[in-house]
């Protein structure tokens, strides 16, 4: 109880400005998630690459409740990848305020997971795949920690949830599309994130590879956790999703609650937020 | 054969020089590691080349040369950084300006000093004049960089892998950054001693090129690199001992030759594939 309180006094110091403070790498400063808070709310997020340039988000205001499967739909340069990295902390917004589980963006990064397009890594770079997943990890080891049993045990029940233990000695360089696409999910599992923000984690995968993915998120949110998912894939919004958010120029043109989805959820539990 | 190989090594300048080699080659080829996978090879010759500036200045006021070396390194790579900070600059844009601008200001600060003589062991190197006090210098360096880059392996391998995650779980990437390019100074610092100015770079980006064809995973790449230095410096040393040829040029040469030899034997041999063993056993 006393600990819930100073939680709540702690984030109420920072109450998502949208001057963010900065929060340091590994265990110091996280937050727990305020009991009661949507994973994700947004009010009057203004975004720009530079102050010369056309915002790329605006006026945008959004909630996501914890538990939700949610897709994030409009064409190239809507501002569905900013919104994802302003999300994840990768883009100061100019205006606005941003709330992940009622704490500033930052105070939760060791509960945020964001996969982004495949592109965006270096899959040159001399790893395994099993050193990959361990990479999410680090966010609870912070400075000067090795991985322990534990950690090791989580990449384990990752890899295999992804079905990728096979290849967990096998080269990142080495690596099919679809493989790429589970390695990352699992670092995503490995981090023990509540939020995943996904970045198109569809494009260009055959259907085996889309059924594990839309599975692992679909146990997800069951678990209570929530999926933020960017994507064009507009045949599996009312199968694979709770709503669906509509963006257009940099602005979220409507949200769409679907009803009576033919997703599995007779054994979904509370959420843990 | 034993003596040929011993002979060298009874000679006292033989053994500090030696010493000081292994010490520069370990220090640089780690290092280089990082310099070849974040290809930053550039930047890291850069940085060898602007210390001439400092290395004058230092000599013309009687200063020890490594602090005017590691003054102007440092110097030129938190300038070099703060130029491409946000990208408003590219990063070798900003190299190209800051390196011709101070190699041009070192030359122009040898000609006032008139006397390009007293400047050719900076230039070129001479690791046969190391002395004791250079050694502990060396040494110093040696264990502030490898120390460093042992705490922080772990974060300056996942910001280079993917610095997108490492910036969403609070790593700073460019924080990392400016300490990549302070220790990459240091240990450009020390090579000048054994190389020069000139080749420092070849300690650094050759054998950590050579491993990355030998091995795919980073710790053998450390590895590798760290062998493939050691031996170079040993060949240079034994080249320049019996032929006579200077040592910085001998070391360099011995480093290239390696790895023009690990580049044709890898190629036809297939060796990087059998660095993942238990790959095929896995999938098979």
């Amino acid at each position: 109880m006393t600990q819930d309180s100073s939680v709540i006094r702690r984030s109420n110091e920072h109450e998502c400005s949208h001057v963010e403070p900065v929060w340091p790498y590994g265990g110091r400063g996280h937050l727990d998630p305020i009991v009661g808070r949507p994973a994700i709310q947004v009010r009057d997020l203004l975004v720009r690459y530079c102050i010369e340039a056309e915002p790329a988000i605006r006026n945008a205001s959004l909630e996501v409740p914890c538990g939700q499967r949610v897709a994030l739909v409009g064409h190239n340069g809507a501002g569905k990848s900013t919104l994802l990295k302003t999300l994840a902390g990768l883009i100061k917004p100019q205006d606005g305020r941003i709330c992940l589980f009622g704490n500033p963006v930052g105070a939760c990064h060791h509960r945020t997971a964001y996969l982004p397009q495949r592109s965006d890594l270096d899959w040159k770079f001399p790893v395994s795949v099993y050193e990959l997943v361990m990479t999410g990890r680090y966010v609870h080891l912070g400075w000067f920690k090795r991985p322990k049993k534990n950690d090791k045990e989580f990449v384990d029940r990752a890899l295999r949830r992804l079905g990728i233990d096979h290849i967990a000695q096998k080269p990142i360089d080495a690596l099919s599309g679809g493989q790429q696409q589970r390695t990352l999910l699992a670092r995503a599992l490995a981090q023990q994130s509540s939020l995943f923000l996904l970045d198109e984690p569809l494009n260009a995968l055959d259907e085996g590879t889309r059924d594990t993915v839309d599975e692992v998120l679909c146990e997800h949110t069951q678990g209570g956790g929530t999926v933020l998912v960017a994507t064009h894939d507009l045949g599996r919004l009312t199968e694979s999703f709770d709503r669906v958010i509509y963006m257009s120029e940099g602005c979220v043109e409507r949200i769409e609650v679907l009803a009576g989805t033919q997703k599995m959820k007779a054994t979904s539990k509370v959420p843990k937020c | 054969m034993l003596s040929w190989l011993i002979e060298p090594f009874q000679h006292r300048f033989m053994q500090q020089a030696l010493l000081g080699s292994v010490l520069v080659g370990i220090t640089c080829s780690s290092l280089g590691v990082y310099v070849v996978l974040r290809r930053m090879a550039f930047l890291g010759d850069a940085i060898a080349h602007t210390t001439l500036p400092g290395l004058v200045i230092a000599y013309l006021n009687r200063w020890n040369l490594i602090w005017g070396a590691l003054v102007a390194a440092i110097v030129t790579a938190l300038g070099i950084g703060w130029l491409s900070r946000n990208q408003r600059l590219r990063e070798d844009t900003a190299i190209g300006v800051v390196f011709s601008g101070m190699f041009a200001l070192g030359i122009v600060m040898v000609s006032k000093a008139q006397s390009y003589r007293n400047f050719s062991h900076m230039l070129f190197g001479n690791v046969l004049a190391v002395t004791q006090s250079d050694l502990i210098g060396i040494s110093i360096v040696s264990v502030v960089v490898l120390g460093t880059l042992l705490a922080v392996n772990k974060e300056m391998a996942l910001t280079t892998v993917d610095p997108l995650h490492a910036q969403t779980i609070g790593l700073s990437t460019q924080r990392l950054r400016y300490l990549l390019l302070v220790i990459l100074a240091l240990a450009i610092v020390a090579g000048i001693q054994s190389v020069g100015v000139v080749m420092t770079t070849a300690l650094m980006v050759t054998p950590a090129a050579a491993a990355s064809l030998i091995t795919r995973k980073l710790q053998g790449m450390f590895v590798w690199s760290a062998v493939i230095s050691i031996l170079s410096n040993c060949i240079g040393l034994y080249a320049s001992f019996y032929l006579s040829v200077s040592s910085g040029g001998a070391i360099v040469l011995a480093c290239t030759v390696l790895f023009g030899f690990i580049f044709v034997v890898t190629r036809f041999r297939g060796w990087q594939s059998e660095s993942f063993p238990n790959i095929s056993k896995r999938e098979a």
